[in-house]
Protein backbone atom coordinates (compact mmCIF):
# COMPACT_ATOMS: atom_id res chain seq x y z
CA UNK A 1 0.00 0.00 0.00
CA UNK A 2 1.26 3.49 -0.85
CA UNK A 3 1.49 6.19 1.82
CA UNK A 4 -1.33 8.30 0.31
CA UNK A 5 -3.61 5.27 0.20
CA UNK A 6 -2.92 4.41 3.86
CA UNK A 7 -3.74 7.97 4.92
CA UNK A 8 -6.96 7.89 2.87
CA UNK A 9 -8.11 4.59 4.41
CA UNK A 10 -7.43 5.95 7.92
CA UNK A 11 -9.35 9.12 7.07
CA UNK A 12 -12.41 7.21 5.82
CA UNK A 13 -12.41 4.90 8.88
CA UNK A 14 -12.30 7.85 11.31
CA UNK A 15 -15.21 9.47 9.44
CA UNK A 16 -17.26 6.28 9.58
CA UNK A 17 -16.75 6.13 13.37
CA UNK A 18 -17.81 9.79 13.70
CA UNK A 19 -20.96 8.95 11.72
CA UNK A 20 -21.93 6.02 13.92
CA UNK A 21 -21.18 7.86 17.18
CA UNK A 22 -22.87 11.05 15.91
CA UNK A 23 -26.20 9.41 15.20
CA UNK A 24 -26.95 9.31 18.91
CA UNK A 25 -28.71 6.65 20.94
CA UNK A 26 -32.21 5.30 20.76
CA UNK A 27 -34.18 3.40 18.19
CA UNK A 28 -34.02 4.63 14.61
CA UNK A 29 -37.23 5.57 12.84
CA UNK A 30 -37.93 7.40 9.61
CA UNK A 31 -38.49 10.76 11.31
CA UNK A 32 -35.07 10.61 12.98
CA UNK A 33 -33.31 8.93 10.06
CA UNK A 34 -34.49 11.44 7.51
CA UNK A 35 -35.18 14.77 9.23
CA UNK A 36 -33.30 14.37 12.52
CA UNK A 37 -36.47 14.91 14.56
CA UNK A 38 -36.79 18.46 13.08
CA UNK A 39 -34.63 20.00 15.78
CA UNK A 40 -31.52 21.35 14.05
CA UNK A 41 -30.33 24.87 14.71
CA UNK A 42 -28.33 27.17 12.51
CA UNK A 43 -25.08 25.23 12.89
CA UNK A 44 -26.31 21.77 11.94
CA UNK A 45 -28.51 23.05 9.11
CA UNK A 46 -25.53 25.02 7.83
CA UNK A 47 -23.36 21.92 7.97
CA UNK A 48 -25.98 19.83 6.21
CA UNK A 49 -26.46 22.40 3.48
CA UNK A 50 -22.71 22.71 3.12
CA UNK A 51 -22.48 18.94 3.23
CA UNK A 52 -24.47 18.88 0.04
CA UNK A 53 -22.67 21.75 -1.61
CA UNK A 54 -19.05 20.73 -1.31
CA UNK A 55 -18.99 17.54 -3.26
CA UNK A 56 -16.54 15.75 -5.50
CA UNK A 57 -17.98 18.07 -8.09
CA UNK A 58 -16.48 21.10 -6.33
CA UNK A 59 -13.18 19.42 -5.63
CA UNK A 60 -12.40 17.53 -8.84
CA UNK A 61 -15.08 18.70 -11.28
CA UNK A 62 -14.50 22.45 -10.79
CA UNK A 63 -10.71 22.11 -11.07
CA UNK A 64 -11.17 19.83 -14.08
CA UNK A 65 -13.30 22.41 -15.86
CA UNK A 66 -10.99 25.29 -14.87
CA UNK A 67 -8.25 23.20 -16.48
CA UNK A 68 -10.04 22.19 -19.67
CA UNK A 69 -12.75 24.85 -20.22
CA UNK A 70 -11.54 27.94 -18.37
CA UNK A 71 -14.09 30.74 -17.90
CA UNK A 72 -17.29 28.67 -18.39
CA UNK A 73 -16.36 27.01 -15.08
CA UNK A 74 -17.04 30.38 -13.38
CA UNK A 75 -20.74 29.52 -13.45
CA UNK A 76 -19.95 27.22 -10.50
CA UNK A 77 -18.97 30.23 -8.39
CA UNK A 78 -22.19 32.09 -9.26
CA UNK A 79 -25.08 29.63 -9.21
CA UNK A 80 -25.04 28.80 -5.50
CA UNK A 81 -25.43 32.48 -4.70
CA UNK A 82 -28.54 32.68 -6.92
CA UNK A 83 -29.81 29.53 -5.18
CA UNK A 84 -29.38 31.07 -1.69
CA UNK A 85 -31.14 34.28 -2.71
CA UNK A 86 -34.12 32.24 -3.93
CA UNK A 87 -34.05 30.08 -0.78
CA UNK A 88 -34.31 33.16 1.42
CA UNK A 89 -37.90 33.63 0.21
CA UNK A 90 -38.85 30.10 -0.77
CA UNK A 91 -37.74 27.92 2.13
CA UNK A 92 -39.43 29.64 5.11
CA UNK A 93 -42.99 29.12 3.75
CA UNK A 94 -42.05 25.58 2.71
CA UNK A 95 -40.75 24.93 6.22
CA UNK A 96 -43.91 26.29 7.86
CA UNK A 97 -46.05 24.08 5.65
CA UNK A 98 -43.86 21.03 6.32
CA UNK A 99 -43.98 21.66 10.05
CA UNK A 100 -47.73 22.15 10.11
CA UNK A 101 -48.52 19.04 8.09
CA UNK A 102 -45.67 16.81 9.33
CA UNK A 103 -44.01 16.43 5.92
CA UNK A 104 -40.80 14.41 5.55
CA UNK A 105 -40.01 14.46 1.87
CA UNK A 106 -40.33 16.67 -1.18
CA UNK A 107 -43.09 14.50 -2.74
CA UNK A 108 -44.97 14.85 0.58
CA UNK A 109 -45.01 18.56 -0.19
CA UNK A 110 -46.40 18.02 -3.68
CA UNK A 111 -49.02 15.60 -2.41
CA UNK A 112 -50.10 17.91 0.41
CA UNK A 113 -50.23 20.94 -1.83
CA UNK A 114 -51.72 19.51 -5.03
CA UNK A 115 -53.54 16.43 -3.69
CA UNK A 116 -52.62 14.52 -6.85
CA UNK A 117 -50.99 11.04 -6.72
CA UNK A 118 -50.09 11.16 -10.46
CA UNK A 119 -48.19 14.43 -9.98
CA UNK A 120 -46.46 13.03 -6.90
CA UNK A 121 -45.44 9.91 -8.83
CA UNK A 122 -44.04 12.06 -11.64
CA UNK A 123 -42.07 14.15 -9.14
CA UNK A 124 -40.54 11.01 -7.58
CA UNK A 125 -39.63 9.67 -11.01
CA UNK A 126 -37.95 12.93 -12.10
CA UNK A 127 -36.15 13.24 -8.76
CA UNK A 128 -34.76 9.71 -8.72
CA UNK A 129 -33.67 9.83 -12.38
CA UNK A 130 -31.99 13.23 -11.82
CA UNK A 131 -30.21 11.97 -8.72
CA UNK A 132 -28.58 9.11 -10.63
CA UNK A 133 -25.95 11.18 -12.48
CA UNK A 134 -25.29 13.18 -9.28
CA UNK A 135 -24.68 9.96 -7.38
CA UNK A 136 -22.65 8.52 -10.22
CA UNK A 137 -20.46 11.65 -10.08
CA UNK A 138 -19.58 11.01 -6.43
CA UNK A 139 -18.73 7.36 -7.03
CA UNK A 140 -16.64 8.19 -10.12
CA UNK A 141 -14.76 10.87 -8.15
CA UNK A 142 -14.06 8.46 -5.28
CA UNK A 143 -12.85 5.92 -7.80
CA UNK A 144 -10.40 8.43 -9.31
CA UNK A 145 -9.03 9.34 -5.90
CA UNK A 146 -8.36 5.73 -4.90
CA UNK A 147 -6.96 4.83 -8.31
CA UNK A 148 -4.48 7.72 -8.35
CA UNK A 149 -3.53 7.37 -4.67
CA UNK A 150 -2.66 3.72 -5.18
CA UNK A 151 -0.49 4.72 -8.18
CA UNK A 152 -2.66 2.54 -10.39
CA UNK A 153 -2.37 -0.60 -8.21
CA UNK A 154 -6.14 -0.49 -7.58
CA UNK A 155 -8.01 -0.23 -10.86
CA UNK A 156 -10.73 2.40 -11.10
CA UNK A 157 -13.52 -0.21 -11.35
CA UNK A 158 -12.39 -1.93 -8.15
CA UNK A 159 -12.00 1.48 -6.52
CA UNK A 160 -15.55 2.47 -7.49
CA UNK A 161 -16.97 -0.77 -6.07
CA UNK A 162 -15.09 -0.25 -2.78
CA UNK A 163 -16.31 3.37 -2.65
CA UNK A 164 -19.88 2.19 -3.16
CA UNK A 165 -19.63 -0.40 -0.36
CA UNK A 166 -18.17 2.07 2.15
CA UNK A 167 -20.86 4.66 1.34
CA UNK A 168 -23.68 2.13 1.79
CA UNK A 169 -22.39 0.99 5.20
CA UNK A 170 -22.08 4.63 6.18
CA UNK A 171 -25.72 5.57 5.39
CA UNK A 172 -27.05 2.29 6.72
CA UNK A 173 -25.62 2.94 10.17
CA UNK A 174 -25.69 6.74 10.52
CA UNK A 175 -28.87 8.44 9.37
CA UNK A 176 -29.03 12.18 8.85
CA UNK A 177 -27.56 13.26 12.18
CA UNK A 178 -24.52 11.01 11.86
CA UNK A 179 -23.96 12.39 8.39
CA UNK A 180 -24.21 15.97 9.67
CA UNK A 181 -21.39 15.26 12.12
CA UNK A 182 -19.20 13.72 9.45
CA UNK A 183 -19.90 16.82 7.37
CA UNK A 184 -17.95 18.75 10.05
CA UNK A 185 -14.89 16.51 9.56
CA UNK A 186 -15.30 16.74 5.83
CA UNK A 187 -15.65 20.52 5.62
CA UNK A 188 -12.76 21.20 7.98
CA UNK A 189 -10.47 18.86 6.02
CA UNK A 190 -11.70 20.15 2.70
CA UNK A 191 -11.15 23.81 3.59
CA UNK A 192 -7.67 23.17 4.99
CA UNK A 193 -6.75 21.18 1.87
CA UNK A 194 -8.17 23.75 -0.55
CA UNK A 195 -6.57 26.76 1.16
CA UNK A 196 -3.16 25.06 1.31
CA UNK A 197 -3.14 23.88 -2.30
CA UNK A 198 -5.12 26.80 -3.77
CA UNK A 199 -2.56 29.31 -2.56
CA UNK A 200 0.42 26.95 -2.24
CA UNK A 201 0.47 25.48 -5.73
CA UNK A 202 0.39 28.78 -7.69
CA UNK A 203 3.05 30.16 -5.31
CA UNK A 204 5.21 27.04 -5.62
CA UNK A 205 5.41 27.24 -9.41
CA UNK A 206 4.93 30.95 -10.19
CA UNK A 207 5.63 32.88 -6.97
CA UNK A 208 2.04 34.03 -6.33
CA UNK A 209 -1.56 33.65 -7.49
CA UNK A 210 -1.36 36.96 -9.37
CA UNK A 211 1.79 35.89 -11.24
CA UNK A 212 0.18 32.56 -12.13
CA UNK A 213 -2.85 34.39 -13.59
CA UNK A 214 -0.59 36.77 -15.54
CA UNK A 215 1.30 33.80 -16.98
CA UNK A 216 -2.00 32.05 -17.83
CA UNK A 217 -3.29 35.13 -19.68
CA UNK A 218 0.03 35.40 -21.55
CA UNK A 219 0.03 31.76 -22.65
CA UNK A 220 -3.74 31.24 -23.10
CA UNK A 221 -5.19 34.70 -23.77
CA UNK A 222 -8.76 33.43 -24.35
CA UNK A 223 -8.95 30.97 -21.44
CA UNK A 224 -10.35 33.40 -18.84
CA UNK A 225 -13.21 34.95 -20.84
CA UNK A 226 -16.26 33.18 -22.26
CA UNK A 227 -16.33 30.83 -24.14
CA UNK A 228 -12.86 29.89 -22.80
CA UNK A 229 -11.48 26.64 -24.15
CA UNK A 230 -14.83 25.62 -25.67
CA UNK A 231 -16.54 26.43 -28.99
CA UNK A 232 -20.10 26.66 -27.62
CA UNK A 233 -20.11 27.95 -24.02
CA UNK A 234 -20.48 31.67 -24.61
CA UNK A 235 -22.20 34.30 -22.47
CA UNK A 236 -25.68 32.97 -23.32
CA UNK A 237 -24.74 29.46 -22.22
CA UNK A 238 -23.24 30.72 -18.95
CA UNK A 239 -26.26 32.92 -18.12
CA UNK A 240 -28.77 30.18 -18.95
CA UNK A 241 -26.74 27.64 -16.95
CA UNK A 242 -26.48 29.94 -13.91
CA UNK A 243 -30.24 30.54 -13.99
CA UNK A 244 -31.07 26.86 -14.50
CA UNK A 245 -28.78 25.59 -11.74
CA UNK A 246 -29.61 28.49 -9.40
CA UNK A 247 -33.32 27.73 -9.67
CA UNK A 248 -32.65 24.01 -9.41
CA UNK A 249 -30.44 24.41 -6.33
CA UNK A 250 -33.20 23.82 -3.78
CA UNK A 251 -35.28 21.56 -6.04
CA UNK A 252 -33.22 18.49 -5.16
CA UNK A 253 -35.18 16.30 -2.75
CA UNK A 254 -32.27 16.35 -0.28
CA UNK A 255 -31.67 20.13 -0.37
CA UNK A 256 -35.42 20.78 -0.25
CA UNK A 257 -35.79 18.39 2.69
CA UNK A 258 -32.76 19.82 4.52
CA UNK A 259 -35.04 22.80 5.12
CA UNK A 260 -37.37 20.46 7.05
CA UNK A 261 -34.67 19.69 9.60
CA UNK A 262 -34.42 23.35 10.72
CA UNK A 263 -35.92 24.16 14.11
CA UNK A 264 -37.54 27.37 12.87
CA UNK A 265 -37.93 29.42 9.73
CA UNK A 266 -35.56 32.16 10.88
CA UNK A 267 -32.77 29.58 10.91
CA UNK A 268 -33.31 29.13 7.18
CA UNK A 269 -33.17 32.85 6.42
CA UNK A 270 -30.04 33.37 8.51
CA UNK A 271 -28.48 30.41 6.78
CA UNK A 272 -29.21 31.97 3.38
CA UNK A 273 -27.48 35.19 4.48
CA UNK A 274 -24.17 33.55 5.36
CA UNK A 275 -24.00 30.74 2.80
CA UNK A 276 -22.67 32.76 -0.20
CA UNK A 277 -19.37 33.22 1.67
CA UNK A 278 -19.04 29.46 1.66
CA UNK A 279 -18.53 29.58 -2.11
CA UNK A 280 -15.12 31.19 -1.67
CA UNK A 281 -13.06 27.96 -1.68
CA UNK A 282 -14.32 27.29 -5.21
CA UNK A 283 -12.14 30.21 -6.34
CA UNK A 284 -9.09 28.49 -4.86
CA UNK A 285 -10.07 25.26 -6.60
CA UNK A 286 -10.07 27.19 -9.90
CA UNK A 287 -6.53 28.40 -9.14
CA UNK A 288 -5.39 24.77 -8.77
CA UNK A 289 -6.95 23.90 -12.14
CA UNK A 290 -5.25 26.89 -13.81
CA UNK A 291 -1.87 26.02 -12.29
CA UNK A 292 -2.26 22.43 -13.46
CA UNK A 293 -2.95 23.65 -17.01
CA UNK A 294 0.33 25.58 -17.02
CA UNK A 295 2.44 22.95 -15.25
CA UNK A 296 1.06 19.71 -16.70
CA UNK A 297 -0.80 20.41 -19.94
CA UNK A 298 -2.34 17.61 -22.00
CA UNK A 299 -3.80 15.40 -19.24
CA UNK A 300 -6.04 12.70 -20.72
CA UNK A 301 -8.71 13.14 -18.03
CA UNK A 302 -8.99 16.80 -16.90
CA UNK A 303 -10.93 15.72 -13.79
CA UNK A 304 -7.69 14.25 -12.43
CA UNK A 305 -5.82 17.59 -12.79
CA UNK A 306 -6.04 18.50 -9.08
CA UNK A 307 -4.99 15.06 -7.83
CA UNK A 308 -2.19 14.75 -10.39
CA UNK A 309 -0.72 18.16 -9.52
CA UNK A 310 -0.97 17.55 -5.77
CA UNK A 311 0.67 14.12 -6.13
CA UNK A 312 3.53 15.64 -8.07
CA UNK A 313 4.06 18.65 -5.78
CA UNK A 314 3.63 17.43 -2.20
CA UNK A 315 4.97 14.60 0.02
CA UNK A 316 2.94 11.37 0.15
CA UNK A 317 1.26 12.02 3.51
CA UNK A 318 -0.15 15.36 2.38
CA UNK A 319 -1.31 13.95 -0.95
CA UNK A 320 -3.05 11.31 1.19
CA UNK A 321 -4.67 14.00 3.31
CA UNK A 322 -6.01 15.75 0.20
CA UNK A 323 -7.20 12.40 -1.17
CA UNK A 324 -8.86 11.58 2.16
CA UNK A 325 -10.60 14.95 2.25
CA UNK A 326 -11.72 14.30 -1.31
CA UNK A 327 -12.97 10.82 -0.45
CA UNK A 328 -15.10 12.03 2.47
CA UNK A 329 -16.26 14.92 0.26
CA UNK A 330 -17.68 12.30 -2.08
CA UNK A 331 -19.09 10.03 0.64
CA UNK A 332 -21.13 12.61 2.57
CA UNK A 333 -23.10 13.91 -0.42
CA UNK A 334 -23.47 10.38 -1.80
CA UNK A 335 -24.92 9.34 1.56
CA UNK A 336 -27.29 12.32 1.61
CA UNK A 337 -28.45 11.60 -1.92
CA UNK A 338 -29.04 7.94 -1.14
CA UNK A 339 -30.88 8.78 2.05
CA UNK A 340 -33.08 11.31 0.27
CA UNK A 341 -33.89 9.16 -2.73
CA UNK A 342 -34.59 5.99 -0.75
CA UNK A 343 -36.84 7.75 1.77
CA UNK A 344 -38.96 9.24 -0.96
CA UNK A 345 -39.31 6.01 -2.95
CA UNK A 346 -40.28 4.11 0.23
CA UNK A 347 -42.64 6.73 1.57
CA UNK A 348 -44.18 8.19 -1.57
CA UNK A 349 -44.32 5.25 -3.95
CA UNK A 350 -44.00 2.03 -1.97
CA UNK A 351 -46.31 2.87 0.94
CA UNK A 352 -49.21 4.23 -1.18
CA UNK A 353 -48.95 1.23 -3.53
CA UNK A 354 -49.17 -1.32 -0.70
CA UNK A 355 -52.82 -1.52 0.21
CA UNK A 356 -52.12 -2.92 3.67
CA UNK A 357 -50.92 -0.57 6.39
CA UNK A 358 -47.15 -0.10 6.43
CA UNK A 359 -45.79 0.52 9.92
CA UNK A 360 -42.81 2.65 10.89
CA UNK A 361 -40.36 -0.26 11.18
CA UNK A 362 -41.59 -1.74 7.91
CA UNK A 363 -41.06 1.64 6.21
CA UNK A 364 -37.56 1.88 7.69
CA UNK A 365 -36.68 -1.55 6.25
CA UNK A 366 -38.14 -0.59 2.89
CA UNK A 367 -36.12 2.66 2.87
CA UNK A 368 -32.92 0.72 3.44
CA UNK A 369 -33.85 -1.77 0.72
CA UNK A 370 -34.49 0.96 -1.86
CA UNK A 371 -31.24 2.61 -0.83
CA UNK A 372 -29.32 -0.47 -1.94
CA UNK A 373 -31.26 -0.65 -5.19
CA UNK A 374 -30.53 3.00 -6.06
CA UNK A 375 -26.88 2.66 -5.06
CA UNK A 376 -26.44 -0.41 -7.27
CA UNK A 377 -27.95 1.45 -10.25
CA UNK A 378 -25.57 4.39 -9.75
CA UNK A 379 -22.70 1.91 -9.42
CA UNK A 380 -23.62 0.33 -12.75
CA UNK A 381 -23.75 3.78 -14.40
CA UNK A 382 -20.36 4.73 -12.95
CA UNK A 383 -18.79 1.50 -14.23
CA UNK A 384 -20.34 1.38 -17.70
CA UNK A 385 -21.29 4.93 -18.66
CA UNK A 386 -18.49 7.28 -17.57
CA UNK A 387 -18.73 11.02 -18.27
CA UNK A 388 -17.12 14.32 -17.26
CA UNK A 389 -17.95 15.20 -13.63
CA UNK A 390 -19.36 18.67 -14.36
CA UNK A 391 -21.38 17.34 -17.29
CA UNK A 392 -22.97 14.75 -14.98
CA UNK A 393 -24.12 17.41 -12.54
CA UNK A 394 -25.54 19.57 -15.34
CA UNK A 395 -27.52 16.53 -16.58
CA UNK A 396 -28.96 16.18 -13.09
CA UNK A 397 -29.89 19.87 -13.00
CA UNK A 398 -31.50 19.64 -16.46
CA UNK A 399 -34.00 17.25 -14.87
CA UNK A 400 -34.43 18.44 -11.29
CA UNK A 401 -34.87 22.16 -12.11
CA UNK A 402 -38.08 21.22 -13.94
CA UNK A 403 -39.71 20.97 -10.48
CA UNK A 404 -39.13 24.69 -9.88
CA UNK A 405 -42.39 26.08 -11.38
CA UNK A 406 -44.48 23.55 -9.44
CA UNK A 407 -42.74 24.44 -6.17
CA UNK A 408 -42.88 28.23 -6.56
CA UNK A 409 -46.49 28.30 -7.80
CA UNK A 410 -47.43 25.79 -5.11
CA UNK A 411 -46.05 28.03 -2.39
CA UNK A 412 -47.09 31.46 -3.63
CA UNK A 413 -50.13 31.08 -5.91
CA UNK A 414 -53.17 29.56 -4.32
CA UNK A 415 -55.38 28.86 -7.32
CA UNK A 416 -52.93 26.61 -9.20
CA UNK A 417 -54.06 22.99 -9.46
CA UNK A 418 -52.14 19.82 -10.33
CA UNK A 419 -53.01 19.55 -14.02
CA UNK A 420 -51.07 22.58 -15.36
CA UNK A 421 -48.03 21.54 -13.32
CA UNK A 422 -48.16 18.00 -14.74
CA UNK A 423 -48.43 19.32 -18.32
CA UNK A 424 -45.55 21.74 -17.76
CA UNK A 425 -43.33 19.02 -16.26
CA UNK A 426 -44.07 16.63 -19.12
CA UNK A 427 -43.35 19.29 -21.75
CA UNK A 428 -40.13 20.43 -20.03
CA UNK A 429 -38.77 16.92 -19.58
CA UNK A 430 -39.66 15.98 -23.17
CA UNK A 431 -37.79 19.02 -24.52
CA UNK A 432 -34.71 18.31 -22.37
CA UNK A 433 -34.53 14.62 -23.28
CA UNK A 434 -35.15 15.42 -26.96
CA UNK A 435 -32.44 18.09 -27.13
CA UNK A 436 -29.82 16.02 -25.31
CA UNK A 437 -30.47 12.81 -27.24
CA UNK A 438 -30.44 14.60 -30.59
CA UNK A 439 -27.13 16.26 -29.56
CA UNK A 440 -28.62 19.78 -29.55
CA UNK A 441 -27.15 20.81 -26.21
CA UNK A 442 -26.40 23.76 -26.17
CA UNK A 443 -29.45 24.81 -28.22
CA UNK A 444 -29.08 28.24 -29.92
CA UNK A 445 -26.29 28.92 -27.44
CA UNK A 446 -28.53 28.17 -24.44
CA UNK A 447 -28.27 25.31 -21.94
CA UNK A 448 -30.77 22.61 -23.03
CA UNK A 449 -32.11 22.29 -19.47
CA UNK A 450 -32.88 26.01 -19.45
CA UNK A 451 -34.77 25.71 -22.75
CA UNK A 452 -36.78 22.86 -21.18
CA UNK A 453 -37.46 24.96 -18.09
CA UNK A 454 -38.67 27.89 -20.23
CA UNK A 455 -41.04 25.57 -22.15
CA UNK A 456 -42.15 24.03 -18.87
CA UNK A 457 -42.96 27.42 -17.30
CA UNK A 458 -44.76 28.62 -20.44
CA UNK A 459 -46.89 25.47 -20.73
CA UNK A 460 -47.70 25.63 -17.01
CA UNK A 461 -48.78 29.28 -17.14
CA UNK A 462 -50.82 28.87 -20.34
CA UNK A 463 -52.53 25.78 -18.91
CA UNK A 464 -53.36 27.67 -15.74
CA UNK A 465 -55.14 30.27 -17.87
CA UNK A 466 -57.05 27.61 -19.83
CA UNK A 467 -57.48 24.56 -17.59
CA UNK A 468 -57.47 25.84 -14.04
CA UNK A 469 -61.11 25.38 -13.19
CA UNK A 470 -62.74 24.42 -9.94
CA UNK A 471 -61.40 24.79 -6.42
CA UNK A 472 -57.79 23.72 -5.91
CA UNK A 473 -57.34 20.53 -3.86
CA UNK A 474 -54.93 19.91 -1.01
CA UNK A 475 -53.55 22.25 1.61
CA UNK A 476 -52.59 25.77 0.67
CA UNK A 477 -50.09 28.22 1.80
CA UNK A 478 -51.43 31.72 1.91
CA UNK A 479 -49.02 34.60 2.10
CA UNK A 480 -50.83 37.67 3.36
CA UNK A 481 -49.53 40.88 4.88
CA UNK A 482 -50.39 41.42 8.44
CA UNK B 1 -46.65 22.49 16.93
CA UNK B 2 -47.01 25.46 14.62
CA UNK B 3 -45.01 28.43 15.78
CA UNK B 4 -47.30 30.77 17.69
CA UNK B 5 -49.57 32.98 15.66
CA UNK B 6 -47.45 32.73 12.54
CA UNK B 7 -49.23 29.68 11.32
CA UNK B 8 -52.89 29.16 11.91
CA UNK B 9 -55.58 27.13 10.28
CA UNK B 10 -57.92 29.35 8.32
CA UNK B 11 -60.44 26.80 7.18
CA UNK B 12 -60.49 23.34 5.72
CA UNK B 13 -57.04 22.28 4.63
CA UNK B 14 -55.73 25.81 4.41
CA UNK B 15 -52.77 27.18 6.28
CA UNK B 16 -52.56 30.92 6.58
CA UNK B 17 -49.08 32.28 6.82
CA UNK B 18 -48.61 35.91 7.59
CA UNK B 19 -45.71 37.58 5.85
CA UNK B 20 -44.08 40.02 8.21
CA UNK B 21 -42.29 43.30 7.91
CA UNK B 22 -41.67 44.71 4.46
CA UNK B 23 -41.45 41.81 2.02
CA UNK B 24 -41.33 43.97 -1.13
CA UNK B 25 -38.37 46.02 0.09
CA UNK B 26 -36.65 42.79 1.18
CA UNK B 27 -37.23 41.26 -2.26
CA UNK B 28 -35.73 44.30 -3.99
CA UNK B 29 -32.66 44.23 -1.74
CA UNK B 30 -32.09 40.51 -2.31
CA UNK B 31 -32.57 40.72 -6.06
CA UNK B 32 -29.99 43.49 -6.60
CA UNK B 33 -26.90 41.22 -6.45
CA UNK B 34 -28.60 38.43 -8.44
CA UNK B 35 -29.66 40.71 -11.29
CA UNK B 36 -26.39 42.65 -11.32
CA UNK B 37 -24.24 39.52 -11.37
CA UNK B 38 -26.13 37.80 -14.20
CA UNK B 39 -27.25 40.76 -16.33
CA UNK B 40 -23.77 42.27 -16.18
CA UNK B 41 -22.04 39.25 -17.71
CA UNK B 42 -22.38 40.29 -21.41
CA UNK B 43 -20.67 43.60 -20.56
CA UNK B 44 -17.84 42.29 -18.38
CA UNK B 45 -16.64 39.42 -20.54
CA UNK B 46 -13.08 40.77 -20.70
CA UNK B 47 -9.72 40.56 -18.95
CA UNK B 48 -9.07 44.28 -18.39
CA UNK B 49 -8.94 46.02 -16.00
CA UNK B 50 -7.20 43.52 -13.72
CA UNK B 51 -8.46 44.11 -10.17
CA UNK B 52 -6.58 42.68 -7.17
CA UNK B 53 -4.71 40.42 -9.58
CA UNK B 54 -7.96 38.96 -10.97
CA UNK B 55 -9.10 39.35 -14.59
CA UNK B 56 -12.19 41.58 -14.68
CA UNK B 57 -14.72 38.84 -15.50
CA UNK B 58 -13.66 36.75 -12.51
CA UNK B 59 -13.50 39.82 -10.28
CA UNK B 60 -17.07 40.78 -11.27
CA UNK B 61 -18.52 37.38 -10.36
CA UNK B 62 -16.50 37.03 -7.17
CA UNK B 63 -17.32 40.61 -6.09
CA UNK B 64 -21.08 40.08 -6.30
CA UNK B 65 -20.84 36.74 -4.50
CA UNK B 66 -18.96 38.42 -1.66
CA UNK B 67 -21.41 41.33 -1.22
CA UNK B 68 -24.56 39.16 -1.50
CA UNK B 69 -24.59 38.49 2.29
CA UNK B 70 -24.80 42.27 2.88
CA UNK B 71 -27.90 42.57 0.66
CA UNK B 72 -29.45 39.46 2.23
CA UNK B 73 -28.71 40.79 5.73
CA UNK B 74 -30.66 43.94 4.83
CA UNK B 75 -33.51 41.74 3.56
CA UNK B 76 -33.34 39.77 6.82
CA UNK B 77 -33.67 42.91 8.93
CA UNK B 78 -36.59 44.05 6.76
CA UNK B 79 -38.50 40.79 7.22
CA UNK B 80 -37.62 40.09 10.83
CA UNK B 81 -40.05 41.87 13.12
CA UNK B 82 -40.35 41.99 16.88
CA UNK B 83 -43.29 39.56 16.84
CA UNK B 84 -41.16 37.15 14.86
CA UNK B 85 -38.31 37.33 17.33
CA UNK B 86 -40.56 36.25 20.16
CA UNK B 87 -42.38 33.62 18.10
CA UNK B 88 -39.22 32.20 16.52
CA UNK B 89 -38.18 30.36 19.67
CA UNK B 90 -41.55 28.65 19.88
CA UNK B 91 -40.87 26.80 16.68
CA UNK B 92 -39.38 23.71 18.23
Amino acid sequence: MTTPLLVIVAFVLVSAVVGVVGRGRGEMNVERWSVGGRRFGVVLVWLLTAGEIYTTFTFLGASGWAYSRGAPAFYILAYGTIGYIISFFLLPPVWRMAKHLGLHTQPDFFLARYDSPPLTGLVVLIAVVSIMPYLQLQLAGLGMIVEIASAGAVSSSVAIVVAFAVTCVFVYTSGIKGIAWVAIVKDAAMIVAVVVIGIGLPSMYFGSVGKMLTELIRRHPTHLTFPGGTPTMGVAWVISTILLTGMGFYCWPHTFASAFSAKDDRTLRRNAVIMPLYQLPILLVFFVGFTALLVMPGLKNPDTALLALVGRSYPGWFAGFVGGAGAVTAMVPAAMLLLGASTLVAKNVYRPLRRAAVGEQHLMRASRGFMLLIAVTALALALWSPNELVKLLIFGYDGIAQLFPGIVLGVFVRRVTARPVILGLAAGVAVVVGLIWSAHDPFLGLNAGFVGLAVNATVTLVSIAILNVGPPGGAHVLEARR
Amino acid sequence: MPSGDLVHATGRGTIGIVAKGRPVAALVSALIPAVALVAGLPFVNRLEPVVLGLPFLLFWILGWVLVTPVFLAVAYVLTDTKADRTAGGAGR
